[in-house]
């Protein structure tokens, strides 16, 4: 019976080590793909003069612990639209003043909502890929279907914010929410 | 890779899908997540195979549609120290304190994710979170617009049919209604007995969502459900001849759920209140009615500084009725009226950003059914780098007695005695004759460990589990009572042993009965082993008769059934691993070791649990038909279950 028991755990062990590098090696990982998008929203993505001035930085924002593992390090630096794109780690709300793109971490998720209305009306583009983030009220939301990483867009929200996406973004988008009154 | 252009981004292939092992990372429990696609790539049928996928909860199948799930053992078909909720209504069953899983149905189809919380969540989720939660959240109709059919039949026969059909309500939101109707067929047992059992019925519902700009929500949703369900049942204690009782039941509810989310305060705050109406009629022995209206308010307050709190405050009215027509079971008074009033407040104190979090919580519950039950919690958790954590909590939940608890007069069965002048001897189980009802308690202590991979991940935990005022039987002091049965079982005339029903605290934890065993026993018990169990407020305790070969006239008071204490430890770990191959195919493999053992008597009893591995072959096509083979071996220590083979099955999605 011990024996048994034994050969189990051992088996246990095995499998959990001989698995483990299989797990951690993600050649384009999902994260990878998330990042370029959105360094794509923030080109796509139109702000108001007043919050966005000509050759200021653009900030993006992570809100919550950052799943991304160093593939954001690369869009320090670059230049969008005439804005230097800027990297920044903020712990909350009352941090998003000026930044212009907050990415919320799946981490949030509980306090998703709380976010939202903190964020609502200050010109922010939000972005997450917790579930039913354009549908909870977010301006994009990430998605992972079929294999592939697409997203959908709240106009609804953008439009509240003063932002405006290009017809390009809309078009890409699996699903545009509230073009239609609201 | 960064510079791809938009249009290519969305063709790009993931390898790895992450599982969504970082909001994970943030909760101070153990707890697992199955999403929409775990589900629809699981091949599940119903939510309790769902929950095989789930570390740490043990799922029997009894029968057709009959299931015992546990979480942290005591899975029996009556476990009941597990909550059970869909959509925030709770589907917890007062009449005897557990879920009715032949009746419990949802559009698996719209299922968001099934959250599970093993251990105690009473802080938050209020009493009877004893050992676990499981939480349903169906998709808001915003987020199922089109039609769906799907239909299925496995290698077993099971017919089953879904249709929904998602509505755009202008700009105000989105509604969906949807039906459903299966039939489970004859169950079969690991040697091929037919179980003689069967259940079939259907669902029908709708939810209707608001269109989100996230700051005003509301949503409103409904579903109505019939089901039939039989089964044999063997009673055990019948003097050695093992009764077959053949028990048909009609399981028929409704219920409407609203809630409003709204911004109050900087914060967030919300309402939800809903009525269900539950009905169970047991062929040839009565019928069982619940009702329940509840209300709940809940408000997350802006965060100050390093403080984020969250207080709310609940209410419920219950009313049961119960009308029987049977003499194994008297139930007096016949319907019961109850209140529930509960307040709860949690502050999540970060010590050091994403490193040191401290949660320290409480719930007040009274019931008019038992008594004020403080529910304290406190948890601090160390996140060293964003894939490891670990944590520590202290809690303490209560389980409310039930309608069948307090209310209820049971014919038992008969024992013999081994005593030639009183060869055989009915027993009768009854609340005592100075029981006043109060909940059951856990004081639970955990120490969890969880490391993160890309897309898997690991978990240990180890728990300490207390329980204490325990529901638990012990003889009439009395001794046996002479004529008898007479009005009880009128076919018999017998000396009579009354067991009382009570919360038998430290006065017997130190008198170790005759024989006395954990009656609410880690293991699902096999159909051979149930009463007539499925009756409306029936009891849940299984009671085993230990100490009467020794003569119950003597009124031996030994403890029987459930020991008023118990204790539990244990240990588990799963790894998993998912999509290695493009998506291509998933496997897992996941295994325990439970120890279980009681105050009462210190040996305790090693329970091995091993649940074999799975390939599925999944291909990400674009939604069609799926034609999947399951294989899944789930193996318990004890003999004579029903063993779910390899379950192939065909589903078309147009």
């Amino acid at each position: 019976m011990i024996r048994r028991l034994f050969g189990r755990l051992a088996f246990l062990v095995a499998l959990n080590l001989g698995a483990g590098p299989a797990w951690t090696a993600a050649p384009p990982g999902e994260y990878q793909i998330k990042a370029a998008y959105l360094l794509n929203f923030a080109r796509y993505v139109e702000w108001p003069a007043a919050r966005l001035p000509t050759g200021a930085p653009l900030r993006l924002c992570v809100l919550g612990r950052d799943p991304f593992g160093g593939a954001l390090i690369g869009l320090e630096g670059r230049q969008v639209n005439g804005h230097e794109m800027r990297l920044r780690q903020i712990e909350g709300v009352d941090q998003a003043g000026d930044c212009h793109l907050v990415f919320i971490a799946d981490s949030e998720e509980r306090r998703l909502g709380l976010l939202l209305r903190g964020l609502a009306g200050k010109g922010v583009l939000s972005v997450s890929d917790t579930d039913g983030f354009a549908e909870a009220g977010g301006s994009i939301g990430l998605v992972v279907e079929d294999g592939r990483v697409r997203f959908d867009i709240n106009q609804a929200a953008l439009l509240r914010d003063g932002l405006r996406a290009s017809s390009q973004l809309l078009r890409l988008g699996r699903n545009v929410l509230g073009v239609r009154g609201f | 890779m960064v510079d791809l252009a938009l249009e290519d981004l969305g063709r790009l292939e993931v390898a790895t899908v992450s599982r969504k092992a970082q909001k994970l990372s943030e909760t101070s429990a153990a707890v697992s997540v199955l999403t929409a696609e775990d589900i629809r790539r699981s091949g599940a049928r119903s939510v309790p195979e769902a929950l095989r996928e789930v570390p740490g909860v043990s799922v029997a199948q009894i029968g057709a549609g009959r299931w015992a799930v546990g979480v942290r053992g005591y899975a029996g078909r009556f476990s009941n120290k597990l909550l059970v909720l869909i959509d925030g209504r709770s589907v917890y069953s007062p009449l005897f304190s557990g879920v009715f899983w032949e009746a419990l149905d949802v559009m698996l189809e719209d299922v968001e994710r099934i959250e599970v919380v093993r251990g105690p969540g009473a802080s938050l989720w209020g009493a009877n979170a004893v050992n676990g939660v499981i939480n349903i959240v169906t998709r808001k109709a915003t987020a199922s617009r089109g039609g769906l059919l799907s239909m299925r039949l496995d290698s077993q026969g099971h017919p089953a049919v879904a249709v929904r059909q998602g509505v755009e309500l202008g700009g105000a939101g989105a509604l969906r209604v949807f039906a459903k109707g299966n039939e489970l067929a004859e169950s079969r047992s690991a040697s091929g007995e037919s179980g003689v059992d069967g259940n079939r019925g259907w669902l029908a519902g709708f939810r209707m969502d608001s269109a989100g700009s996230g700051t005003n929500a509301w949503m409103v949703q409904g579903n109505t459900y019939r089901r039939s369900n039989r089964e044999n049942l063997q009673t055990s204690a019948q003097a050695g001849l093992p009764l077959l009782l053949h028990l048909g039941a009609e399981l028929e509810g409704s219920s409407l759920v609203g809630r409003h989310t709204w911004g109050l305060a900087g914060g967030e705050a919300s309402l939800q209140g809903y009525v269900d109406t539950q009905r169970i009629e047991a062929i040839n022995y009565g019928t069982g009615e619940v009702r329940t209206a509840d209300l709940d308010f809940q408000h997350r307050l802006a965060p100050m500084g390093a403080h984020e709190l969250m207080w709310g405050l609940g209410s419920r009215f219950v009313q049961t009725e119960i009308h029987l027509s049977t003499p194994v079971l008297v139930v007096s008074p016949s319907g019961r009226k109850f209140n529930v009033a509960s307040a709860f407040v949690q502050d999540e104190i970060t010590l050091q950003p994403r490193v040191w979090k401290l949660t320290l919580g409480g719930r007040f519950e009274h019931s008019t059914m038992s008594r004020l039950e403080p529910q304290p919690n406190a948890r601090l958790m160390w996140t060293p780098t964003d894939a490891d954590s670990v944590w520590a909590n202290w809690s303490r939940a209560a389980r409310t007695p039930s309608v069948g608890e307090i209310d209820t007069q049971t014919f038992a069965g008969l024992q013999q005695t081994g005593n030639p002048r009183m060869p055989v001897v009915a027993m009768v189980s009854r609340p005592g004759p100075n029981w006043a009802p109060r909940a059951e308690r856990l004081d639970a202590l955990e120490l969890g460990y969880r490391r993160g991979f890309g897309n898997g991940s690991f978990e240990a935990v180890l728990f300490h589990h207390d329980y204490t005022h325990l529901t638990s039987i012990s003889l009439d002091p009395g001794g046996v009572v002479l004529p008898g049965v007479a009005g009880l079982v009128p076919v018999v005339m017998l000396p009579l042993q009354y067991l009382n029903r009570g919360n038998v605290g430290e006065r017997t934890q130190h008198r170790p009965g005759a024989g006395a065993r954990p009656a609410g026993d880690g293991e699902p018990a096999p159909a051979g082993q149930l009463h007539a169990d499925g009756h409306p407020g029936w009891p849940q305790h299984r009671p085993g008769y230990p100490g009467l070969g020794r003569g119950p006239g003597g009124g031996v008071t030994s403890l029987l059934g459930k020991p008023a204490r118990t204790a539990q430890s244990g240990a588990r770990s799963r790894v998993g691993s998912d999509g290695a191959q493009g998506g291509r195919y998933r496997s897992g493999a996941c295994a325990g070791l439970h120890q279980r053992g009681s105050a009462l008597r210190l040996a305790s009893q090693p329970v091995f649990r091993a649940c074999g591995g799975r390939v599925e072959p999944f291909r990400p096509a674009p939604p069609g038909t799926r034609v999947g083979l399951r294989s899944l071996a789930t193996r318990l220590s004890a003999p004579a279950r029903i063993c779910p083979g390899p379950v192939a099955f065909l589903r078309a999605i147009p």
